[in-house]
């Protein structure tokens, strides 16, 4: 009989009168463990970055690749100088993205776009609820914009371009959109008085909608993060062209889009637009009071624990 | 999350779904704020960008001039050089530390030097430079 190494494991030793299979595959399970720490031990990962301390000022987190992600680090072999890692311009973050996709140089820490379809993160199982209903909200008022996106679009085609081309008699002080809006929705002249009527024209022109909606959540006024979507980019020059009044005349006036329009197809068209808008209001509001439910529900949870 | 605007997986912006265009979007919009003398929104906005991605230089830059705008030289210096580290060749961070640095007297040489050397750029902040540069007598 051949010797069976015996090694001070909990696998109890084999009766005699078993089969030598037996015998044979116990000693392969015992000389397993033997194996085990005779193998190399794996390098340690990547710390988390240290906490700073409370009420300490942000450190300079230095860019540090993760340990465990680079060749180098996992104890792998030295790559050759083509494919060691060049200093970048700017730092990049753990969302690098593989060298398999073609992407342009991604922004440090930020999440990456995402190009699948709109409403994909209802079927995400990571999510939560809230996060779900936030995400629904977002993309439901996207459409919502679009629409009145168009309807915009239709409004200067129909009358803007038509009054411009037409006699500029006189030197009354026309009104833009703008001012219809300012005048059609809560709390658009407090957003407008914090940055000024200049530089939100200004900061409209140059933001995409969705940088006005974060500001404006940011400043503290969430309800006009979809209006404020729909105010970006090329839509800012429409928004701010006066209607009516001479073309000299630039929009400032607090006087309502309303009151200038003459024809009751322009009123029409200017109603549709505010349809749209208090269909967004409602919209964010429907979202906003479940939120808010979900959210009691959770603390009234949370109280009677105590 | 770490306690410190990280995630095991990454930052606060990336488990949020922050993009990229949104985030440089509310620094140029807080850097307007604080080109119209509006210091406090302008550090709500950077305070909170560098909160949710603190790998943001240009954050902390436009944070470093907003402390530097409000007196506050340790911070504006401290920011700075979070956003040199960030981004050692973005010429944005070199200006903000450049001018922090011109707060402190041992480093007012260094910082003269750092101007010097970014009076060669292009765009604002290469004029922004020369202007300081002329105005220091450098």
């Amino acid at each position: 009989m051949s010797a069976i190494p015996v090694t001070l494991t909990s696998t109890p030793l084999p009766d005699l009168a078993e089969s030598p299979l037996a015998l044979a595959t116990l000693a392969a399970k015992q000389r397993q463990p033997a194996r085990a720490a005779a193998r190399p031990r794996p390098r340690a990962t990547a710390r988390p970055p240290a906490r700073p301390e409370p009420g300490a000022a942000p450190k300079a987190s230095a860019p540090r690749a993760p340990a465990a992600r680079t060749p180098a680090a996992k104890g792998g072999a030295p790559r050759g100088p083509a494919l060691q890692r060049r200093t970048p311009v700017a730092a990049p973050g753990p969302w690098t993205p593989p060298r398999s996709v073609a992407a342009p140089a991604p922004a440090p820490g930020y999440a990456k776009a995402s190009s699948a379809g709109d409403w994909a993160f209802l079927s995400d199982p990571k999510l939560s609820i809230e996060e779900k209903l936030a995400r629904f909200a977002a993309v439901a008022m996207r459409e919502i914009d679009k629409e009145l996106e168009a309807k915009m679009a239709k409004y200067k085609a129909d009358f803007v371009d038509k009054k411009a081309t037409g006699s500029g008699s006189g030197s009354t002080k026309g009104a833009s959109v703008f001012d219809f809006v300012k005048s059609v929705v809560p709390g658009m002249d407090a957003v407008v008085g914090l940055v000024g009527e200049g530089a939100f024209k200004q900061a409209a022109s140059k933001l995409g909608g969705p940088a006005l909606a974060a500001a404006a959540t940011a400043m503290g006024f969430p309800e006009l993060a979809p209006l404020a979507l729909k105010y970006g980019g090329d839509l800012a020059a429409l928004a701010f062209t006066d209607v009516g009044g001479s073309s000299a005349a630039k929009s400032g006036s607090s006087s309502s889009a309303a009151q200038s329009a003459g024809s009751p197809d322009e009123k029409m068209a200017m109603m549709e637009i505010q349809l749209l808008v208090e269909k967004e209001q409602r919209m964010f509001s429907a979202i906003s009071n479940t939120l808010k439910a979900l959210h009691d529900t959770q603390m009234a949870a949370v109280h009677n624990l105590r | 999350m770490l306690g410190n605007g990280t995630t095991r997986a990454g930052t606060r912006a990336e488990a949020l779904g922050l993009t990229a265009e949104l985030g440089r979007a509310i620094a140029t919009l807080a850097g307007e704020a604080l080109a119209a003398d509006r210091l406090a929104a302008a550090r709500d906005m950077l305070e909170g960008l560098v909160v949710v991605n603190p790998r943001e230089p240009l954050a902390w830059a436009l944070l470093s001039a907003v402390a530097r705008r409000q007196g506050q030289a340790e911070a504006a210096r401290l920011c700075a050089e979070v956003a040199v580290r960030l981004a050692p060749r973005d010429e944005r961070a070199r200006l903000a530390r450049a001018e922090a640095l011109l707060l402190s007297a041992p480093e007012r040489e260094r910082g003269r030097a750092e101007l010097r050397g970014l009076a060669g750029a292009a765009g604002p902040v290469g004029e922004r430079a020369r202007a300081l540069v002329a105005a220091l007598g450098s």
